[in-house]
């Protein structure tokens, strides 16, 4: 007789495991392999470097993927903690230009950030799942940009409404790719051939959190000069003394 | 330079671990159970500028680590850092339990030792 249908929380909690266990492994494989390009166990050929740096990149795709998955599911299942904490949404965008920058030699992109007046100092939120919904929609658009400016932009709406626009200059989405932008695994017909290509989960991941977040997610604008994603959360401003 | 204490227990990544802080010159202990931990800490004289802590142990958990620490106050200024691949836990034992800071599995190379870095420098007299 097969086992009954496993429940939820059961398949979160294996899944929860699985991540851990390879987050574990990955740490092995990521920092051998830098120590490897730091030359601390001697010289690498030229081959060998080249070899070294596909273990590295491949590494921290996998270690996206796991991150993406985890969170994902999650999320889609109610169980991701929703912490609110006072924070500035200048610092994120310092957060989000210094987790790119490390990454952007592989691009010629130039990357713009804009905080119009009216947004307040200090806001209330869970600021670190808002990095990681603005991380997934930066790196789409570096991707899709290849070449190119992307920006990003944040402004206020009425009494507690931020809104962030990301825009690219990548080829724009067919209307096809449209309708499915935030499904799993879903992989566009103008996706790029660029390395660090992902698998297609950090949208649907972004979606999951936004909605947990009582917000919105949407594709204001695309056509053949680029696209606008625009993030749209409900936040309570923090008074200043 | 400083004194680590790395509680680990996947004996690849103490090894990484060793690696990467004795090339910045720290001295390096490797204890892999929260009880063989404890133990160290009772009977060690010097006690490590950072301890280095995973959460998930055999047997007990890292917080039983954190706890004996933030409860001797011989260790008042040792540093805890966690390094997890339970993120949200990690976060919890910063926030509620008195772990110093968090980082999550894989730690970069930087990472690492611009943490223990800045982690020795703030638990010592100026």
């Amino acid at each position: 007789m097969p086992n009954e249908a496993l429940d939820t929380d059961t398949l979160i909690k294996l899944i929860r495991t699985l991540g851990h266990d390879i987050r574990g492994t990955i740490a092995v494989i990521t920092s051998t392999s830098e120590m490897l390009s730091r030359e601390m166990y001697g010289s690498l050929t030229p081959g060998q470097s080249r070899a070294n740096e596909r273990i590295q990149r491949n590494s921290k795709r996998l270690v996206a993927l796991i991150n993406d998955f985890t969170g994902y599911v999650k999320a889609e299942a109610g169980q991701y903690p929703v912490v609110t904490r006072a924070f500035k949404v200048g610092d994120i965008f310092e957060n989000l230009i210094k987790h790119v920058q490390p990454y952007l030699s592989e691009y010629e992109c130039d990357i713009q950030t804009c905080i119009t007046d009216p947004v307040p100092t200090t806001l209330c939120g869970d600021s670190e799942m808002i990095e990681e919904i603005l991380q997934a929609l930066l790196w789409n658009a570096i991707t899709f940009t290849g070449s190119g400016t992307v920006r990003i932009q944040a402004s206020w709406t009425g009494t507690n409404h931020l809104t962030i626009d990301v825009e690219d200059h990548g080829p724009g989405i067919s209307p096809e790719d449209q309708a499915h932008l935030f499904t799993p695994f879903w992989r566009g017909v103008n996706r790029p051939k660029a390395p660090t290509a992902g698998a297609g989960l950090s949208l649907a991941k972004a979606r999951a959190f936004v909605t947990l977040l009582n917000g919105q997610i949407t594709l204001a604008s695309t056509g053949p000069t680029g696209s606008v994603f625009r993030l749209e959360l409900p936040l309570t401003p923090v008074e200043s003394n | 330079m400083g004194t680590i204490l790395i509680v680990e227990d996947d004996a690849d990544l103490c090894e990484v671990y060793r690696d990467i802080l004795e090339s910045e010159g720290h001295n390096i202990d490797i204890i892999n159970s929260a009880s063989k931990a404890v133990d160290y800490l009772i009977r060690q004289r010097n006690r490590p500028d950072v301890v280095l802590l995973d959460m998930q142990l055999p047997g007990d958990s890292g917080l039983i680590v954190l706890g004996f620490i933030r409860r001797l106050p011989r260790l008042a200024k040792t540093k805890v850092v966690i390094a997890s691949g339970y993120p949200d836990l990690a976060k919890q034992a910063v926030e509620q339990w008195g772990a110093d800071l968090f980082l999550r599995k894989p730690v970069p190379f930087d990472t690492l030792t611009t943490t223990i870095d800045q982690c020795i420098t703030a638990g010592r007299p100026c």
